[in-house]
């Protein structure tokens, strides 16, 4: 019991071994944590000029932007699962994702807005198109709300692949390579723009963490005993809207991310979601960051991350999967 | 001052009606049960009491005062509603199950009091031995336990239960049932949706007869001679021994 407690205390420590130990992986330079000991506490020009560009305007914004996708993510996803009573759903259930990735193509094709807010801006339209589709007399369904969030994927979908088709080469590749993910171009601007909607939502997933355990019991259960099932759904879906079309916006589309990592936290502490939101931000952030690190320091040339995060997260998923018994009824 | 009080209540689902002008009067301390068959409005009824539903017609009062008018976090502590089909998706302990119950008294996290509360209704219930299992992994009866744990932590005074025996075998029908009986007797109101006549009169104190979208009592005759059990049931025979009546499906 007191071994579990002291791993599962570890976990939510884990961030900061990770953060740092990522400051200085990469291939452009080698810098040590020597190196930065003495910048700090000797002298700043222990470190050269461009070295102290490398570590404070590429490395640590862009491990910084990992996290906070990395966090809001798997947060979103879980807290998702809970909301729709379905563990096989992720954040870009309600078609958010493609919705964004349109957003981003006509930004590359067409410069009618800025890239980011263009995604920012599809990625809620397309959230709320479902959500506003699946209501009938006030109500939401679960059901109504997936297949909705279906139909709008597919439309948008099919919206990108107009752009992509009319558009020319150049432009193609660059809109290929946003969809895949694009950390490379992570700057404290990124930041500026997108820390505020994703601290917001990774904030109010905390607070409704033990609700999100009320509400995983069914729809009667949880009105019943007094919680606004309604109200509490949409501001979550609201919340989680806005994060992650952020998250994206800055990002790139990281697919099943937040699906896996939900999963594998709770193969580690449980289905509470008073745990889970928890370490969903603290490990789902750091996994991402560790990924990331991998696809930035593997080769000479850099990968995007959307391909490493299925290549190495979906066999760990598939291994745990195996090894745990998940008490999964259906 | 009645449990329940409804006047010329009328419900329907998009069309059609379901709850057709009942008027009934529900005492307070008392298991009430309503009988009626698959489909009757015996869950309609319960989840109308229970705040689940809006749109109806007519006057509705809990404790002397009208659903409408009631604070929904100080109803959800007054009256508990366990409905049928619960299906568990995810894994929960049986603590952190039992603890939703709790919802209407915290805001974002359960407090200390939230946690004794869970110990306490584990232990009067006597749970300890499922205390360490996963919920999804309970026994069909051991579930409903549960459920009634639940509905019970939040102390209300009213407990409204939707075929509670629904599913289980005999020993836990009449397990589950005892336990509400014995419930009753330390002052909380039960009012069950029941199918089964002869559970129903076995352990209810007043039997609501619901047949067709209509609710009555029949204050003349003991249950198994009444006529509107006749209209519930078209053909059954009476079993006597003298203290106890049962009924029994007629054997053509």
């Amino acid at each position: 019991m007191n071994m579990r407690k002291m791993v599962v205390m570890s976990l939510y420590l884990i961030p900061i071994p990770v953060i740092i130990g990522s400051l200085f992986i990469g291939s452009a330079f080698h810098i040590s944590l020597a190196d930065l000991w003495q910048y700090y506490t000797v002298s700043h020009s222990t470190l050269s000029e461009s070295a102290q560009i490398v570590l404070f305007d590429i490395r640590i914004p862009r491990i910084l932007l990992v996290f906070l996708v990395g966090a809001v993510l798997s947060s979103s996803g879980g807290a998702m699962q809970a909301v729709f009573r379905n563990p096989l759903v992720d954040p870009f259930i309600l078609g958010l994702s493609s919705g964004a990735a349109f957003g981003a193509a006509l930004s590359v094709s067409f410069h009618l807005l800025p890239l980011i807010p263009s995604a920012f801006i599809f990625g809620i339209l397309a959230a709320g198109t479902s959500y506003f589709a699946a209501m009938q007399n006030k109500e939401v369904s679960t059901v109504s709300l997936i297949l909705s969030g279906v139909v709008v994927n597919g439309i948008f979908t099919a919206l990108l692949t107009i752009v992509q088709f009319i558009s020319d080469p150049f432009k193609l590749q660059s809109i290929v390579q946003w969809t895949m993910g694009n950390f490379h171009t992570a700057s404290w601007e990124k930041i500026q723009i997108s820390v505020l909607p994703m601290a917001a939502g990774l904030i109010v997933l905390l607070m409704y963490r033990w609700r999100l355990n009320v509400l995983a019991l069914g729809d009667d259960e949880a009105q019943s005993s007094g919680v606004h099932v309604l109200r509490d759904k949409l501001i979550l879906l609201l919340v989680i809207s806005i994060a992650c079309s952020a998250a994206v916006a800055v990002a790139g589309i990281i697919g099943f991310y937040g699906l896996i990592v939900p999963h594998i936290v709770r193969m580690i502490v449980g289905v509470d979601n008073k745990k889970l939101i928890p370490l969903c931000i603290t490990l789902g952030g750091s996994f991402l960051v560790i990924i990331d690190d991998i696809s930035r320091s593997l080769m000479s040339f850099e990968l995007p991350i959307g391909i490493f995060t299925m290549l190495i997260g979906a066999p760990i998923f598939l291994f745990l999967m195996k090894k745990n018994h998940i008490g999964w009824n259906y | 001052m009645s449990a329940f009080n409804l006047q010329n209540v009328s419900y329907s689902y998009s069309q059609q009606k379901v709850i057709d002008n009942v008027t009934i009067d529900i005492a307070q301390g008392k298991f009430t049960v309503l009988l009626g068959r698959n489909g009757s409005g015996k869950s309609t009824l319960l989840r109308l009491c229970a705040k689940l539903l809006s749109g109806y017609s007519g006057s509705m009062q809990c404790l002397g005062k009208e659903l409408s008018q009631w604070n929904n976090k100080e109803f959800t502590r007054t009256v508990s509603y366990l409905g049928q089909h619960h299906r568990p998706v995810f894994p929960f302990s049986i603590e952190d199950v039992i603890l939703t119950g709790r919802a209407g008294f915290v805001n974002f996290l359960p407090s200390e009091k939230d946690h004794n509360a869970v110990d306490e209704i584990i232990h009067d219930l006597d749970l300890n031995s499922l205390r360490n299992r996963v919920y999804t992994e309970l026994s069909g009866g051991e579930q409903q336990l549960i459920l009634i744990a639940r509905s019970l932590v939040s102390k209300p005074s009213i407990l409204l239960l939707d075929e509670p025996t629904n599913h289980l075998d005999f020993t836990n029908q009449a397990r589950i049932l005892t336990l509400a009986k014995s419930l009753v007797v330390k002052g909380i109101t039960i009012i069950s949706a029941l199918h089964d006549p002869n559970m129903a009169f076995l352990f209810g104190d007043d039997i609501l007869f619901v047949h067709e979208k209509i609710v009555v009592r029949d204050g003349e005759h003991t249950p198994w001679e009444s006529p509107l059990l006749k209209k519930i049931i078209p053909s059954f025979e009476v079993l006597s021994d003298g203290n106890k009546s049962f009924i029994i499906p007629n054997l053509v």
